[in-house]
């Protein structure tokens, strides 16, 4: 089965000092992600700043996949 | 209680990705902020971590590290006084236990002759009346200064 890796910059507002709490945000994301789109979805929380950003042609997605 | 407020003690909570170089980044931080800090801790997360620590000046490291992008909450803990000897965690946590406060997390370390357990709870002040309440002592802010 596919799987994809989704970093996700995390908000400030969004922080919390209490782990769970930011691991239950990071599976509400996956969650969220594997519904609609029914590929499992691992998502990683990164520092605000740190993902490329648009940069004229968009490439927001990598296909590592092997045919 | 009307001093609740020299008993909450402000530890910095600071968002790390698991990779080389985050905590060089702070330490480098502190250092150029001439901030010292007293204890520090990473709490693991899922590819990432959380940094807590206590500085001897909390606003001047809040300001440094937000300026240079990092993810940072101050968080309120209260710094209980034990004494350094068999049993002293044991009474505390019998007393807190018997007021019904809830521990989300802990921390200790000696201060010669004694020694201090950092508590985070959900209600501080309810927690510096019970502690207090009992005969026992709490650091206020200037401790950490």
């Amino acid at each position: 089965m596919d799987e994809m890796l989704v970093r996700a910059e995390l908000k400030p507002e969004a922080f919390t000092d209490n782990i769970n709490r930011l691991n239950a945000l990071r599976e509400r994301v996956e969650n969220r992600l594997k519904n609609p789109l029914n590929v499992g979805a691992t998502v990683e929380l990164v520092e605000p700043g740190t993902l490329p950003r648009f940069e004229g042609k968009a490439k927001r997605v990598i296909d590592k996949r092997v045919y | 209680m009307s001093d609740h407020g020299k008993y909450r003690i402000k530890q910095l909570s600071i968002f790390s990705e698991n990779r080389p170089g985050r905590l060089m980044d702070i330490a480098r931080d502190m250092k150029e902020a001439q901030v010292n800090i007293l204890w520090f801790t990473i709490a693991e997360g899922s590819g990432y971590g959380v940094v807590r620590m206590l500085v001897d000046k909390p606003e001047k490291a809040y300001e440094k590290l937000t300026s240079n992008g990092h993810v940072v909450k101050f968080t309120e803990v209260v710094a209980v006084k034990m004494e350094d000897k068999p049993g002293g965690l044991y009474d505390l946590t019998v007393m807190l236990t018997d007021a019904g406060i809830n521990i989300e997390y802990a921390y200790g370390y000696r201060n010669s002759p004694s020694a201090v357990l950092i508590l985070k709870v959900e209600d501080i002040d309810r927690a510096i009346d019970s502690i207090l309440g009992s005969g026992r002592s709490l650091h206020d802010v200037s401790h950490f200064k």
